[in-house]
């Protein structure tokens, strides 16, 4: 047996490997070929989604299974309660007009420049405007309420600078720009925020000069990145501007 | 709660489940815990053991969510592929030998050593099953052997007295043959 197949032994391996029948003796070759060869793992992944169709007929999860697994997690927090910017992987998504410069080795963007249309930029100032008046309770009361409720998602955007802006999402799509340490800004400027939803860059609000507790809204589904921008007063549909901060899903 | 968290996607849901969020674990559950579940039993033939590797799966889930990357595959075929691993080294273990013996008797009893009436009464959807009878004969045995019997691609060529080196390029080309083939009916996982 080989230290690690080569190519073309690796290859003739997928399928049985794909229905774990690669006896434990040849795992450790193929493995170490899979390690570095973007060609085999991909042709693997396929495999696995058929082998999983081969799978998926019994239709109705058995609820005792669930009352175990529930017991069990009740003594068990999740390992990374918190998504935190240190944690992620930084990667470009695909298909996003956007330049990222990243700082190689650190686990930071040093500037993201987005250069795409936005949507109806007026909808979003209307959506923030009519967001803030529905609410009853102020605005970092909800904000911090939403900061400590588990069931919200929580992203950092940072910076090679060091400044940072702490997002958190309701599973609803309402989001909240709940802390940040932008440098106030002149008053012909603003600060505005952009999500990155399904490889589009959409402008999702105007902040201000010095932002306070901001809420916004979004498709909570999918999104794959968050970007804040200095621009002029009144916003822009696209911008032409470096991030100030940034967040990017791995 | 639950009425928005059923409209989520795989992808996202799972990031819900790393924030901590029980309930997201929950429709993971509920999405996948059937195929999953059935899966387990099917190789074990023991529901209590079947509800442990489950149990483990979907842990391993909510104490390594980062462990699924979406851009590699479903959400689905992950945790099939978790649990087909799990189920498999179970087998192969040596305290699993009952399992195994048990395993063997039936197959040696069935004629021409094919799982298909089997893999037949597990209400496979009718696409798939239509897919699956495309395959050659030699194709087909040798994938329900090794995916549903747990048996090593040696060992299928073995029961099936056939060259190793047929079998492995056997179980390739029906899993890609089936890819074609659902391509058809819309549900290839990749194009
Ligand atoms: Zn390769």
């Amino acid at each position: 047996m080989p230290a690690e197949y080569d190519h073309n032994e690796a290859q003739g391996l997928l399928g049985a490997y794909a229905l774990d029948a690669v006896p434990a003796d040849e795992t450790l070759a193929l493995e170490r070929h899979l390690a570095h060869c973007a060609e085999c793992r991909a042709e693997l992944a396929e495999h696995r989604e058929v082998a999983g169709l081969l799978a998926a007929s019994e239709r109705f999860a058995p609820s005792q299974v669930w009352d175990s697994i529930a017991g069990e997690i009740s003594n068990q927090p999740p390992a990374a309660p918190v998504i935190s910017l240190q944690r992620r992987r930084w990667m470009a998504p695909m298909a996003v007009a956007a330049a990222f410069v990243l700082v190689a080795g650190a686990a930071v963007v040093q500037s993201v420049r987005i250069g795409t249309i936005s949507d109806d930029l007026a909808n979003e100032r209307q959506t923030v405007a009519s967001l803030t008046d529905q609410l009853e309770r102020p605005l970092d009361v909800a904000a911090a309420a939403a900061l400590a409720d588990p069931a919200v998602q929580r992203v950092t955007l940072g910076s090679a600078s060091g400044a940072n802006a702490i997002i958190v999402l309701m599973p609803d799509g309402t989001g909240y720009i709940a802390e940040h340490t932008l440098q106030p800004l002149p008053a012909e400027r603003t600060y505005q925020l952009w999500a990155i939803v399904s490889g589009k860059v959409i402008s999702a609000g105007v902040l201000g000069p010095n932002p306070g507790v901001v809420p916004f809204r979004i498709d909570a589904a999918g999104f794959e990145g968050f970007a804040i921008t200095e621009e002029v007063v009144g916003g822009v549909e696209s911008s032409e501007n470096d991030a100030v901060v940034a967040w990017l899903a791995a | 709660m639950e009425t928005t968290l059923t409209r989520q996607e795989d992808g996202q849901l799972v990031h819900l489940v790393g924030t901590g969020h029980e309930a997201a674990l929950a429709e993971v559950y509920r999405r996948h815990g059937g195929p999953v579940f059935g899966l387990a039993k099917r190789l074990l033939r023991d529901p209590d053991l079947a509800t442990d590797i489950v149990q483990e799966v979907m842990l391993r889930l909510w104490k390594n969510p980062e462990k699924f990357d979406a851009d590699r595959g479903s959400l689905r075929s992950f945790l099939l592929s978790q649990t087909h691993g799990r189920s498999v080294d179970l087998i192969r273990s040596e305290s699993a030998r009952r399992i195994r013996e048990e395993r063997d008797a039936r197959l040696a009893v069935q004629a021409g050593l094919s799982l298909e009436e089997e893999v037949w009464e597990m209400a496979l959807a009718d696409h798939v099953r239509d897919a699956m009878s495309e395959l050659d004969a030699g194709e087909r045995k040798a994938i329900e052997l090794a995916y549903f019997g747990g048996y090593t691609y040696r060992e299928v060529a073995k029961l099936l007295d056939t060259p190793e080196g047929t079998i492995k390029s056997r179980i390739r080309s029906g899993l890609q043959r089936l890819n074609g083939l659902l391509a058809k009916s819309g549900l290839a996982p990749i194009s």
